[in-house]
């Protein structure tokens, strides 16, 4: 008997809640789906909703809610136990490439790095896509000796203990300043490294360093190929008796200044000018393409070659001072 | 017979090796420790603000502060976001189950790195290969209890501190190298209000001080504000590793 009551008062639990109007029913479940982390929603919805929508109730609410949202019902189908079943996206969230080196990678001869310089072609009529490395086998890096330092020691000690990273000091002087990395260019007849020309002005001399010979031309260095003169890296040691008139003074130590164009460090010699490794600590406005910026830490360097340039500011100016890297005991 | 002996002498090792050690552990300190590590364990998400201030090298002898704040969200078992907001830059950290992105607000430039599936292994990867210490993570290894209580020497419960008003049980411990002080929330949650850590070892003894607050658990994160997105015109930039 007691349980033919419960029964009845299950029913007419149930009769009340069809009258209640669908906006309350649905802000209702709007509140239990606010208190979802303390109540699992399944739980509490399980019982009641199959008991309290028999067929008695269909058309009226549903025909009501499918004209003033007819998407939300199709992803409410969706398995997705969320608001609205998981909204449809316009943008892509694709997987981003991950872009990850080591500082490591600097003792070894990185066939990647042979490959810079290819992607701008400045003169279109001489030349099209030519892969030159691949083809001619031309490593446009040519300082890759062993015991090979990317930059010349600073003369004074530096005021901070190095920064360690992976069994390298990292020193400076200027505080750090970030700027983008935008590659400069010096005019028409500077290339940068991996760039190939088909034929050189007649300007162009020939330098020989350690048995190979170069031809040099208005600041730039080519080996010639097959097909023509491919851009490298300037060979340390190659002395030219002029340097374009547009390289730039830099100071050094307070008895040294070198010369600057192009990428390239020149110090006056006896011959003329002969092509050094970056002086550490010294700063320089524009940089060449090639590099790639790289962040350690917290800074954001340019790296060209085994080189690293740290963006600094120098009286309002934008430029990059040369890190000196040094290896480390750890 | 030789069973019994060696098991002797094994006893005697390990009461040689315990005193040799000369350990003193509280167990009122184990205690809570164990309890807010306990916590950390059963949490599905959590959320909260770190400040931080800490000694960096300018020159040999030389230490200046260095203050930054970090907005933390995290969730289980592979998702986290940090908003950090440094004295010269502001950049966000946001690992969504395979990879970690860093992004600098005033530079626009990002960086992107694969990562393992797991926070914990995650975070190890941010620290050993990037130098990248997220906030003061130490407390959500799963045992870190264990760990503090075997790198420490000593280990002391030094009684109840008001830190903001707020009780906190006050932890200790210290060895050669390092000592970490550890306030702890005195109410249901035993989360850290405050950590400081000195580093004796190397040169000068410097500091690294961390304040908790603004806690939030068990919130129910949605995936989408994990997932990063390159703004316009940002560029990507390669991460070096140090390993």
């Amino acid at each position: 008997m007691k349980a033919f009551k419960f029964n009845l008062f299950t029913l007419g639990l149930g009769l009340l809640m069809m009258i209640i109007s669908p906006e309350e029913s649905l802000a209702q479940r709007m509140r239990a789906g606010g208190r979802a982390a303390a109540r699992p929603a399944t739980t509490r919805q399980a019982p009641s909703r199959p008991m309290s929508r028999p067929t008695s109730r269909p058309q009226t609410s549903q025909a009501k809610r499918s004209f003033s949202k007819p998407t939300t019902r199709q992803s409410n189908s969706s398995s997705r136990p969320t608001l609205n079943g998981g909204s449809s996206r316009v943008t892509n969230n694709r997987t981003k490439n991950s872009k990850v080196s080591s500082i490591k990678d600097n003792k070894v001869g990185n066939n990647s790095r042979n490959n810079i310089g290819n992607r701008v072609n400045i003169d279109n009529s001489k030349n099209v896509n030519v892969n030159v490395n691949n083809r001619n086998n031309v490593n446009i890096r040519n300082n890759n000796v062993r015991n090979y330092r990317p930059y010349r020691p600073y003369y004074r000690p530096y005021p901070r203990p190095p920064f360690i990273w992976g069994g390298f000091g990292f020193s400076w002087f200027r505080p750090y300043y970030y700027h983008p990395y935008a590659p400069f260019y010096w005019g028409p007849v500077w290339h940068p490294w991996g760039f190939f020309v088909a034929t050189l002005a007649v300007t162009a001399i020939v330098v020989s360093v350690e048995n190979q010979d170069y031809n040099y031309d208005e600041g730039v260095f080519y080996v010639e190929t097959d097909e023509g003169y491919v851009v490298v890296e300037a060979p340390q040691g190659a002395t030219v008796k002029v340097i374009p008139k547009e390289s730039k003074e830099v100071e050094v130590s307070p008895t040294v200044n070198n010369y600057y164009y192009g990428g390239t460090f020149y110090e006056k010699s006896e011959g003329g000018y002969t092509v050094v490794p970056p002086p550490a600590g010294a700063v320089v406005d524009a940089l060449p393409e090639g590099g790639k910026e790289v962040k350690i830490g917290d800074q954001t360097y340019v790296k060209i070659g085994d080189t690293y340039y740290m963006p600094v500011q120098e009286d309002g100016k934008d430029m990059y001072e040369i890190v000196q890297v040094e290896e480390v005991e750890e | 017979m030789d069973k019994r002996l060696s098991f002797l002498l094994l006893t005697f090792f390990f009461a040689f090796g315990a005193k040799a050690q000369e350990k003193n552990i509280d167990t009122t300190a184990v205690l809570i420790l164990d309890r807010m590590g306990a916590v950390f364990g059963d949490l599905k998400s959590v959320g909260f603000t770190s400040e931080v201030s800490k000694d960096v090298a300018y020159s040999d002898d030389f230490y200046i502060k260095v203050f930054s704040k970090s907005e933390v969200i995290i969730k289980g078992p592979n998702k986290f976001s940090v908003r950090h907001h440094g004295e010269k830059n502001e950049d966000i950290y946001s690992y969504d189950g395979s990879q970690v992105t860093y992004f600098s607000f005033a530079n626009n430039i990002y960086a992107v790195a694969d990562a393992p599936d797991n926070l914990i292994e995650t975070i190890d990867y941010l620290y050993e290969d990037f130098g990248i210490e997220l906030t003061t993570a130490d407390f959500l290894y799963p045992n870190f209890s264990k760990d503090f209580v075997d790198q420490m020497d000593e280990v002391l419960y030094l009684g109840v501190a008001q830190i903001n008003g707020k009780r906190a049980l006050h932890v200790m411990g210290s060895n050669d190298s390092i000592s970490a002080q550890i306030w702890v929330s005195d109410d249901a949650y035993f989360l850290p209000m405050k950590i400081v850590i000195t580093y004796l070892s190397e040169g000068v003894a410097h500091q690294h001080q961390t304040d908790f607050s603004d806690w939030a658990l068990n919130m129910d994160y949605p995936d989408s504000i994990f997932e990063f997105l390159p703004p316009p015109n940002a560029r990507q930039i390669t991460w070096l590793k140090q390993n």
